[in-house]
């Protein structure tokens, strides 16, 4: 969902439900809905799934097939894990940091984001660091571009001053390319042995086509060459990186070759010179990384389990505060009442006095307990009053003498 | 004379470098910030007990003979070599090189213990032997140096070749920069080597019974022979472009392991140094 779609669905629900704080999480493969509301006014699963079919149209019944619902603490875990990138296609990427702090923008610049939600969420970005920094679940490259910008990083000292040369037109030769140029490499060419594909290329990478019959002129100008043609045999061979590498003086060359079948003759990688990876190679390591990446999930959760044990501790404290709050302030009037009850009674008579203070004292204590006593016989009608009477004998530490 | 105190410190600076090259080990292995910090304080601390023995010891032989025993140039080679580790990181990407150099700086500091019972010289050439030997142990320290760069080089250029995984060499620098560094590193150190020769007789020229004891040292003959094997090596590199890369840094790691034999020669079997 664009951002302007992710408004206007976060507007709807406010309007059906003007109680209710949300945010809209939309990544590649998936939206997430996060709802927050007062227990009284919450809208059930299906109203909410109304709400998010009626965002695109879609039949609600042919919707719910294809839909999660988490509740309460589930729903919280959920965050945490997702913003974690523990429900990522890629384990452990960094994109849904990034993703989830724009969806928290988003919600808050529609005045959709409450404090709940909120808190949720800024908790969520501390666990996902946490997750990061203690356990290797981000460790390594999880993608072939990043691979090889990294082994391109290995071998040259500065990318900007590195010239790119792509040959061919494909879609991961381009994400290599543009993985390349964000890490600064700046001199891109583009050869294919259609022209007008290099230009179009050329364009989108904003790189300059180059003719393809000069391929070996081309290769004596590059540091960094990926590959990624159609063609049947290699179009890359020893006898030609030879006279290459002559050339240019034995400066490293780094060729990626991403084609199947392969773009350049395995032998060429023998050269000292040149540092030969192929997609096999490349996605080999990307597979151990993901496999080391699995095996990190356990500590993952153990800590996910621990910050929302930590979060529900402060958040049931933080809850019981006003309510505390409130029994002092009727403490406070019901002893204020039986005071202004007593002190007209006191005279100079000391044991009258003392019977006006017992008096005092037994009128207080029936006054307080009037309301456990009447809530427990309410409850004892429908069979709860048990377990009320517990929590009623923990709140005030009630043990029965032996 | 050393002092029990002088030994202590040195001993107390040989933990510290140890402490610093194990947490620069575990630091790049396991990319904790924490240790990075920790490390360099350590390698403060030992660089500053180093700096305090060497200037107590000066100031104990007398201004004329200070160096004058081995301990004390070997805590000097330490030192530098120490100092150039915590220098490392402002090279920008040679800053992993630290790993490596502090590990050599250890040993060389734990080698300075095994000269204690060797009795100082006194010498009548001071003005000569002060540049030759100020010449050869910075010239030592380059070979070290890109020794250290051209094993870094020839293990970053294994791995990359086995197309491993590249979590541990992303706190390693480039190839690029350690060719660079190696190849002006051992160059330098041939500069260093040649002046700290030609010093070194000047320092005897004088005398034409020294000028034969010294002719005849199995160490001034092996390092004349190291010197022209230098030559021809550096000139090599300088004429065919096709030697660079992983040859160059053989050669840098040759430099390191001639110079340790140096290092043996001069301990063992030379009768004049």
């Amino acid at each position: 969902m664009a951002e302007h779609e992710q408004q206007q669905a976060l507007h709807n629900l406010r309007s059906a439900h003007p109680d209710c704080e949300g945010v809209i999480l939309s990544t590649c493969n998936r939206v997430e809905l996060y709802v927050a509301c007062p227990k009284q006014t919450e809208p059930d699963a299906d109203q909410l799934l109304r709400l998010l079919a009626g965002w695109r149209d879609v039949d609600p019944a042919e919707l719910s097939g294809h839909t999660y619902q988490h509740a309460d603490v589930h729903a919280i875990r959920h965050c945490f894990r997702v913003v974690s990138s523990l429900d990522s296609m890629v384990l452990g990427e960094s994109q849904i940091l990034w993703q989830a702090r724009q969806a928290i923008e988003t919600a808050d610049r529609t005045h959709a984001l409450g404090t709940t939600l909120r808190e949720v969420f800024d908790r969520a970005f501390t666990v996902a660091r946490r997750v990061r920094n203690e356990t290797q679940i981000a460790a390594g490259r999880a993608s072939i571009g990043s691979l090889a910008v990294d082994f391109a990083r290995q071998i040259f000292a500065q990318l900007a001053e590195r010239t790119v040369l792509m040959i061919g037109a494909g879609k991961m030769g381009r994400t290599t390319v543009r993985h390349l140029t964000s890490q600064g490499a700046a001199d891109v060419m583009v050869t294919n042995r259609t022209s007008a594909r290099a230009e179009q290329m050329a364009a989108q990478l904003q790189a300059t086509a180059v003719p393809y019959e000069q391929l070996d002129d081309h290769l004596v100008a590059a540091d960094i060459v990926i590959t990624c043609t159609g063609a049947d045999e290699p179009i890359i061979r020893p006898a030609q990186i030879a006279q290459v590498l002559r050339r240019r003086s034995y400066r490293p060359m780094l060729m990626v070759d991403i084609a199947v079948p392969r773009d350049v003759d395995q032998a060429v990688g023998e050269f000292d010179q040149v540092y030969l990876y192929n997609i096999d190679d490349l996605q080999g390591i990307v597979d151990a990384t993901l496999a080391e990446r699995q095996q990190e999930i356990a500590a993952c959760n153990a800590i996910i389990e621990e910050e929302l044990l930590a979060f529900l501790q402060r958040q049931q404290s933080r809850d019981a505060g006003p309510v505390l709050t409130l029994l002092r302030e009727r403490l406070d009037q019901i002893a204020e009442q039986e005071l202004q009850w007593a002190l007209p009674k006191l005279t100079n008579d000391v044991e009258k006095n003392r019977q006006v203070i017992r008096h005092f004292k037994h009128r207080l204590v029936q006054k307080v307990l009037h309301f456990p006593r009447t809530y427990l016989s309410e409850r004892a009608q429908d069979g709860s009053s048990a377990i009320h009477a517990e929590v009623l004998r923990q709140l005030f530490d009630l043990t029965e003498e032996e | 004379m050393i002092t029990t105190w002088q030994l202590i410190l040195s001993a107390a600076v040989l933990a510290y470098l140890v402490t610093a090259a194990v947490l620069a080990l575990v630091q790049i292995r396991r990319q904790a910030n924490w240790r990075g910090p920790v490390m360099r304080v350590m390698v403060g601390h030992a660089l500053a007990g180093n700096i305090v023995v060497l200037m107590w010891r000066a100031w104990q032989a007398g201004a004329d003979q200070a160096f004058r025993h081995s301990f004390d140039s070997i805590l000097l080679f330490a030192t530098l070599l120490a100092g150039l580790a915590a220098l490392s990181p402002v090279f920008g990407r040679l800053g992993a090189l630290h790993v490596l150099l502090l590990p050599v700086a250890a040993a060389v500091q734990a080698s300075a213990f095994l000269t204690i019972g060797e009795q100082a010289v006194r010498f009548s050439y001071k003005p000569w032997f002060i540049t030759h030997m100020a010449s050869m142990i910075l010239g030592a320290t380059c070979f070290v140096a890109g020794g250290v760069a051209g094993m870094a080089y020839l293990w970053v250029n294994q791995r990359l070749r086995n197309k491993q995984s590249q979590r541990v060499l992303g706190a390693m620098p480039p190839l690029e920069s350690l060719e660079v560094f190696g190849r002006r590193t051992v160059a330098i150190g041939f500069g260093l080597l040649t002046f700290g020769i030609l010093t070194g007789i000047c320092g005897i020229a004088h005398n034409a019974e020294q000028w034969r004891l010294f002719a005849r040292d199995p160490l001034v003959i092996f390092t004349g022979v190291m010197w022209v094997l230098y030559a021809a090596a550096l000139l090599g590199l300088r004429l065919k472009p096709d030697l660079r890369g992983r040859r160059a840094a053989w050669l840098a790691v040759w430099s390191l392991v001639l110079l340790l034999l140096v290092f043996v020669l001069a301990d063992v079997f030379s009768p004049t140094h």
